[in-house]
């Protein structure tokens, strides 16, 4: 891999990590959550950590091209490039996050507004996953070709967007009693639960792709992408095994126990995701050749 | 519509490359850019009849460049429509629009589609279409001291050469190539041998 492809790897993650931690603070914190300080608190961490890295993305995004002017006419072909799709999906979603945080800030009681926006972002950042995975399930590279690539673009959307919000609420929660947060301490719940499934499916899917790297590029153990899957695996379990005591321990205790762990697996999964994206461009293999 | 397209017959071609140079030349192509590759290819065996090792191998050569496919992956890929197909079937890039993203390179299961470090773009064979236009031939067709390769419209000479592409071309319902082959006659029968490029380092 060349360094210009690195800063794709980088945009696609920042990119996933936004629209994955977009969509669920807005399922989690509900509008009139907005009432109670902490939580605005928290939503306002949350736009100030979405902002900056979105903004980081789309200028990443023209690193790797080799005549960045000439991207004034990635447009051209909306209507068959994949591409062409998700460099629009991306800006709408850029523009869009952008108007929520300025509206949330400069005048936060618009919430039929926010409400719209909201909505809008969700259904762009969906797509704009769907069409970043499209444009890698090539016909002409069977081993990108297959459901597992959707799959993965967006576990890896929630998984990262989960794991940002979690490391914002320790943040921003650690300090209060979680019975202050009235009904808040059971969505946090269910996101802990939800982070485990997530990376439950990432497993099997990163397993998945091993078999094809064995079926379709006739992978061996020597092989780069042999080492990548095994190594991501490990990284993944290793995440498993540190987030299940801290799921446990906040059902019991009600409270954040510590923030070094979430810190360890926001490492390990970003570790993970990015040796993860190197074997899948490792395993590239175009038919005949 | 008319469709050109390029013809090799694997039989003749000694593996001289004569095409490749041609086509670097009337180009200026730098060291790492090829817009033709002579893909070296062998395969087969050698059995044991008690003290007798008969060998049952089969050696041949392809020269390959851009296909300019009637379904031109690449060309639906291309964001900018930088990449675009000619009334006559050429696939061309325009070089004012191209903004070197690479994805054309992915969409091809040629690899005919080239990045060119030195201007920041996509490159392929443009089927020398400035000579086609001035009624001469392409430089590698000129070039061949075989007579191995060839060019003109797409059905007619599938007509006259009916083979099924061989090993390392992919299959040709991907993206249908505008080219056309005589398999090497040591092949005929043997298509299901394990075969391998020989020189791929070479022409990867």
């Amino acid at each position: 891999m060349t360094g210009s492809e690195w800063t794709l790897v980088f945009f696609t993650l920042i990119t996933q990590m936004c629209v994955g931690g977009f969509i669920l603070q807005d399922i989690m914190i509900h509008y009139r959550h907005h009432d109670d300080p902490n939580i605005l608190k928290v939503k306002k961490g949350i736009l100030r950590t979405l902002l900056p890295l979105i903004i980081i993305a789309v200028i990443l995004s023209f690193f790797h091209l080799g005549k960045p002017v000439h991207a004034i006419y990635s447009l051209n072909n909306l209507q068959s490039s994949w591409l062409s799709r998700e460099i629009m999906l991306v800006s709408v979603f850029a523009i869009l996050l952008i108007s929520y945080a300025l509206i949330f800030w400069r005048y936060p009681e618009s919430r039929s507004l926010l409400k719209i926006i909201a909505i809008l972002e969700m259904i762009t950042g969906l797509f704009l996953i769907y069409s970043m995975s499209r444009i890698y399930t090539l016909s002409t590279i069977p081993v990108w070709n297959s459901m597992a690539t959707p799959v993965e673009f967006f576990t890896a959307s929630f998984l990262l967007g989960g794991l940002l919000l979690m490391l914002v609420f320790q943040r921003r929660l650690f300090k209060l009693e979680i019975r202050e947060l009235a009904n808040f301490s059971r969505r946090i719940s269910v996101l802990y639960l939800l982070l485990i499934i997530l990376l439950m499916i990432d497993l099997g899917n990163t397993i998945y792709y091993h078999y094809i790297d064995y079926e379709i590029s006739r992978m061996t153990a020597e092989d780069t992408s042999y080492i990548i899957n095994l190594t991501k695996s490990i990284l993944h379990i290793a995440s498993i095994l540190i987030l299940i005591p801290q799921f446990y321990q906040f059902n019991i205790k009600k409270h954040f126990s510590g923030v070094l762990g979430f810190r360890i697996i926001f490492f390990l999964l970003i570790l993970a995701e990015l040796i993860g994206r190197y074997g899948f461009y490792a395993s590239y293999v175009s038919p005949g050749f | 519509m008319k469709q050109y397209a390029f013809y090799f017959d694997s039989n003749a071609c000694s593996g001289c490359k004569a095409c490749e140079m041609a086509c670097r030349d009337k180009h200026d192509l730098p060291e790492d850019l090829r817009w033709r590759r002579v893909y070296e290819i062998a395969g087969g065996q050698w059995s044991q009849d008690n003290k007798l090792s008969i060998p049952e191998l089969v050696a041949y050569n392809i020269s390959l460049s851009c296909n300019h496919c009637e379904d031109p992956a690449c060309v639906h890929a291309c964001p900018t429509s930088a990449m675009q197909k000619r009334e006559d079937g050429i696939v061309f890039i325009d070089p004012e629009k191209c903004m070197g993203c690479k994805y054309c390179s992915w969409a091809c299961p040629y690899d005919a589609p080239q990045y060119d470090k030195r201007t920041g773009l996509m490159t392929k064979c443009d089927f020398c279409m400035d000579y086609i236009d001035q009624g001469k031939e392409p430089s590698c067709v000129a070039a061949c001291p075989m007579r191995v390769l060839d060019f003109g419209e797409l059905h007619a000479m599938k007509k006259r050469y009916p083979d099924k592409h061989v090993y390392p071309l992919p299959t040709e319902q991907l993206t249908k190539p505008a080219f056309c082959i005589s398999q090497h006659a040591h092949l005929k029968g043997k298509e299901n041998m394990e075969f391998s490029i020989l020189n791929k380092e070479e022409v990867s």
